[in-house]
């Protein structure tokens, strides 16, 4: 009985597993197109300011209104470009006169390291600030908390970068500002939620020191909305990366998106469009995998 | 109410009040040069000095709030407009109509909203007109920012979509249209407004960073965006704190409310 129980149960398991591997295949491929829809509807693409050279001879304008035939039509452009792509070919880069695959290896590197700190030192900033404002007991603590955890929120991105540029800071430090007071807030609804149930009050009425109430009933319970912050905190990242990279001047991920979205790179926004949709979509279902529930659920 | 949101209530109706009559407190257009006092210090003629063009600082801070806040308003409509058509239509239909809507939310959430804004807004023309611009760059922003709403508004037009006064009307004959249209969309007001109340403050922000990479609303005209890029060059703190002051505190208060008004709400 227990076999045929078993793998009954577990066939759910794989088609849901399977199901979410090509919810995220579809996502990715549909945020591909959609960046290269984008880019071949957008006014002055596939003009060149060279064709104006009256220098060149009619032969060469002739080739470089050419070199853009092949992006006329978006769906056979991506579907050309994918084939490629699968194939190992990433094309190359219009702006940067480089292959992509060399452009991708040096800068994702740069953007992940900026990413990992930039999560850390957020998630350390919030858990510093969160774990005060809600086991202080003192309104002053948490007023004060609430300004400090708020206040980045008030400005954009880029106007963090610049400010902690100017006060010297590394890259590492403006991401993790810029995506601190989203953690934060998050962190300090978990936190304060999870203080104020009954079990919690059980565990100090018995006498429960302030770590272990921390660690074992605090954390403990909220371990899946956590898990979940973590997989949103990569795409709040990335997205401060785009600001933080343009401000300071860093070659990562972020500066080539927005050096490429200048310069109309289709091939490039493609395949950045591709790996971010990715990166995001696998982020969530990691989370939604390691989160409690739904492992109860498979 | 309680002490910070009305301090956060008082000090935007002040804000409001200044930048709906800006000629109380300067007779200065924003875009008139004082070629004579480039990058002034604050004195009683330029209470908060000028820029690198002689232009007065307090004048463009009066105008650009001015500009921003109501274009963030307009966009903040445009985009709750949308999140209400679109997850309205998905939550009150329901089958393949949602699942093409929840794929399309689903999408646009997987990109990272600065990401999405600065691949967008390149690939518009940047040489636009000042006036055109704050109209693309808004109008931009709405059409990008309109997927978070319609989630929060697609689930809550699924559960009236399952209530007892969607039932009657049912019962009663009523059509799909005017049953979404008069019971349910009216039915998720407070949900179209709590989105609405925490979009402008967040569109107020994009259009500043947008403006701080050069892709935002075009010079002469003033916008938040336009007045932080001037942190880019060392200046003294006398000069270059105004605009990000002016910001934090707009976007504070806009915060202080809109958690107020959630909580009046529950």
């Amino acid at each position: 009985m227990i076999g045929p129980m078993a793998s009954a149960g577990r066939r759910p398991a794989r088609r849901r597993i399977i199901a979410a591997l090509l919810r995220i295949a579809a996502t990715a491929l549909a945020g591909g197109l959609l960046s290269a829809t984008m880019v071949r509807l957008s006014p002055g693409f596939g003009l060149d300011e060279k064709q104006l050279d009256p220098t060149l001879s009619s032969a060469t304008q002739e080739a470089m209104r050419r070199s853009h035939e092949g992006e006329r039509n978006p769906l056979l452009f991506y579907g050309v470009y994918l084939k490629q792509m699968f194939a190992g070919n990433f094309g190359n880069s219009v702006t940067f006169g480089r292959p992509i695959r060399e452009l991708l290896t040096e800068r994702t590197t740069v953007t992940a390291a900026l990413m990992v700190w930039g999560i850390a030192g957020a998630w350390a900033l919030a858990a510093l600030l969160a774990l005060p404002a809600v086991a202080g007991h003192s309104p002053w603590l948490a007023g004060v908390c609430a300004l400090l955890g708020g206040a980045p929120a008030c400005l954009p991105a880029a106007g963090v970068a610049v400010l902690l540029f100017w006060l010297g800071a590394s890259a590492k430090w403006m991401i993790a500002l810029v995506i601190f007071p989203k953690v934060y807030q998050y962190v300090f609804h978990l936190l304060r939620h999870g203080y104020a149930s009954p079990h919690v009050m059980l565990a100090r009425a018995k006498g429960l020191g302030p770590y272990r109430i921390l660690t074992c009933h605090v954390l403990v319970p909220a371990r899946a909305q956590l898990v979940a912050l973590a997989a949103v905190s990569v795409n709040l990242a990335f997205g401060a990366a785009v600001a933080v990279e343009a401000v300071a001047d860093l070659p990562g991920l972020g500066q080539l998106a927005w050096k490429a979205a200048v310069g109309r790179d289709l091939p490039v926004l493609v395949v950045l469009t591709l790996m971010v949709t990715l990166t995001t979509q696998i982020s969530n279902s990691v989370a939604d995998l390691c989160s409690p529930a739904a492992r109860g659920a498979v | 109410m309680t002490t910070p949101r009305s301090i956060a209530a008082g000090l935007l109706m002040s804000i409001l009040l200044a930048v709906a009559f800006p000629r109380l407190l300067t007779n200065v257009s924003y875009d008139r040069q004082f070629r004579d006092a480039v990058d002034a210090p604050p004195s009683p003629r330029f209470p908060l000095g000028t820029d690198e063009l002689g232009r007065d600082r307090l004048s463009r801070l009066l105008y650009g709030t001015r500009i921003s806040l109501l274009a963030g308003v307009g966009a903040a409509l445009l985009s709750t407009a949308l999140a209400a058509v679109v997850g309205g239509l998905a939550g009150f239909l329901g089958g393949w109509v949602d699942r093409c809507c929840v794929a399309w939310i689903d999408l646009m959430l997987s990109l990272p909203w600065l990401f999405l804004l600065v691949i967008v807004r390149a690939l518009l023309p940047l040489n636009l007109s000042p006036a055109l611009s704050i109209v693309v760059t808004f109008s931009m922003i709405s059409l990008l920012g309109w997927a978070s709403a319609a989630r929060v508004i697609r689930a809550t037009c699924r559960s009236l979509r399952d209530s007892d006064l969607v039932l009657q009307a049912r019962a009663s004959g009523i059509g799909n249209w005017r049953i979404l249209t008069r019971h349910v969309l009216p039915n998720a007001r407070p949900a179209l407004r709590g989105q609405f109340s925490t979009s402008v403050p967040i569109y107020i922000l994009a259009e500043a960073n947008l403006g701080l990479l050069g892709m935002g609303v075009s010079d002469p005209v003033p916008s938040w965006g336009n007045l932080l890029r001037s942190l880019e060059r060392p200046l003294p703190p006398a000069l270059a704190a105004w605009a990000p002051l002016g910001l934090m505190v707009i976007v504070m208060s806009c915060l202080y409310l809109t958690q107020a008004s959630e909580v009046t709400a529950r």
